[in-house]
């Protein structure tokens, strides 16, 4: 027998297996999306009390770098002091018989939840922000943002600094090896009070190519933000940098411990416009361990309510978003 | 752009889920050992799909990491079945593999490899991929990858003159 044969031989074996799929991409999508949420949590935790702020970004990465600055060898300085605003809550105020959350995304964008007022303001022990899309002709280089409360020294304690380089307005941009998340590099921001942190391959990983020196000092140069008034993280990235719209993550997620809700700007699929439209407009299907999912087709949006069964009926069943405004990651 | 990385994961999945799931099928000789692994596998390329994608090879990653969510989850059925006095789950799983697919010549010679000599050319045979890659699926070196299928084919009469 050859080679050949043996392969033509293998894929007719595997031609009589059974070829039924329906249901598997919705469910494998649901659970990835979960869990998604959960690995960002989990990889925070442990470099901090409290956990407030992460947030998944793509972010597109072109053109050359206008500038080439390394200083090898910084150390970011010890922090003596608690994260900062490491008690920080996403504002809410009780109008009514509500507890009005005022939720904004990383690229700007706002919206207020509105929530039964049985909901504890004071339990909220983790809000994150879902990331953006940015692919601009490079899409190898396009890079998830981690974002997490606090100080480059808290978070990164005890990680290994491979290099120093000088960011956009002179501030020392780092580069960690943090053997805990899949051996994976981070380029790591101060903006704020979070920390940014870009990932990268390290040299000669059989999983893909590390970025380049020259690449990482245009993140280094490029990637910028702010916080907002009201506390938020908002990234302000310069070109060739740009933040599109939203990964398929959430874009925003607010936990009270194992329960929370995610905000998903996204068109519904075939599966979820199916059945019964509510007073509010929305379609709703339970799928009780994997949470119930909230399908708004008129902008569209999914909202992800999981947890406890009778948090995912009461939270399923009375939340609206109001006043959203851009920029929204659906018109990015 | 809407939907764009939804859809380039849709794309993915469509091109190789079945691809996947056949193959640790045919490597362990479980549909429903194939069906969680292959999902689970999925799943996981789903939740760091920017990263996946940004891959040489998304599809070997797949294969790979099904192929060790597999063998996991045989090693940990095979704990407690052990624990119970019943038969060691890798000839439990061979012969699951040689009842499934005893009509075929081929699957006959291909069950009755030993289980690694079967993943190995399913593997590299069926799902295609490199050495390297089998040796991740597998946990072992390149160098056991290739006299493993060296053996397996040599059980399986394949002439030998055309894998070098």
């Amino acid at each position: 027998m050859s080679v050949e044969t043996l392969k033509a031989a293998l894929h007719d074996a595997a031609a009589d297996l059974p070829t039924d799929v329906e249901g598997v991409y919705e469910a494998v999508v649901r659970v990835a999306r979960r869990r998604r949420g959960r690995r960002r949590v989990a990889m925070a935790v442990p470099a901090l009390a409290v956990m407030l702020g992460l947030a998944v970004a793509f972010v597109g990465l072109v053109g050359s770098p206008d500038r080439q600055v390394v200083v090898a060898g910084s150390t970011p300085s010890s922090s003596t002091v608690p994260a900062p605003s490491a008690q920080w809550r996403p504002p809410t105020q009780r109008v009514g018989n509500e507890l009005v959350v005022t939720l904004r995304l990383l690229g700007g964008g706002s919206m207020q939840l509105a929530l039964p007022a049985s909901v504890d303001p004071a339990a909220v022990t983790t809000f994150e922000v879902g990331g953006s899309v940015t692919v601009t002709g490079q899409p190898n280089l396009a890079r998830d943002v981690l974002v997490e409360r606090g100080t480059i020294a808290d978070i990164y304690r005890g990680h290994r600094l491979l290099k120093t380089y000088r960011g956009v307005d002179g501030q020392p941009v780092f580069l960690y090896r943090r053997p805990e998340s899949d051996k994976i590099d981070y380029l790591v921001f101060q903006i704020g009070d979070s920390v940014v942190s870009i990932w990268d391959y390290p040299p000669g990983d059989s999983r893909g190519a590390a970025m380049t020196d020259q690449q990482r000092e245009l993140w280094a140069t490029h990637l910028r933000g702010h916080d907002t008034a009201d506390g938020f993280l908002v990234l302000d990235p310069l070109p060739p940098l740009t933040q599109v719209r939203t990964t398929d993550g959430p874009d925003a997620s607010l936990q009270f411990g194992s329960n929370g809700i995610n905000v998903l700007f996204r068109a519904c699929q075939p599966d979820e416009l199916r059945g019964p439209h509510d007073a509010r407009g929305f379609i709703t299907h339970v799928f009780k361990d994997s949470g119930t999912w909230v399908c708004d087709p008129q902008v569209p949006l999914i909202v992800d309510v999981f947890g406890a069964i009778a948090w995912q009926r009461n939270i399923a069943a009375n939340f609206e978003l109001r006043h959203l405004t851009g920029p929204l990651p659906l018109h990015w | 752009m809407e939907g764009s990385v939804l859809d380039d994961f849709e794309e993915f999945f469509a091109r190789n889920y079945l691809s996947v799931r056949h193959a640790v099928t045919l490597a362990f000789g479980s549909a429903d050992l194939a069906d969680d692994a292959a999902q689970e596998a999925f799943i996981r390329a789903c939740v760091r799909w920017s990263r996946v994608r940004s891959m040489a090879r998304p599809q070997g990653w797949v294969y790979v990491t099904a192929t060790n969510v597999a063998r996991d989850r045989l090693r940990r059925a095979g704990r407690r079945e052990y624990s119970e006095g019943r038969e060691n789950v890798q000839e439990a799983a061979r012969d699951v593999a040689i009842s499934a697919v005893a009509h075929v010549d081929v699957r006959d010679a291909l069950a009755a490899l030993a289980p690694r000599q079967r993943m190995a050319v399913v593997l590299r045979y069926l799902a295609d991929l490199t050495n390297e890659e089998v040796a991740r699926a597998m946990g072992c070196s390149v160098g056991t990858v290739k006299s493993t299928l060296h053996s397996a084919l040599a059980g399986l009469r394949v002439d030998l003159k055309e894998t070098r």
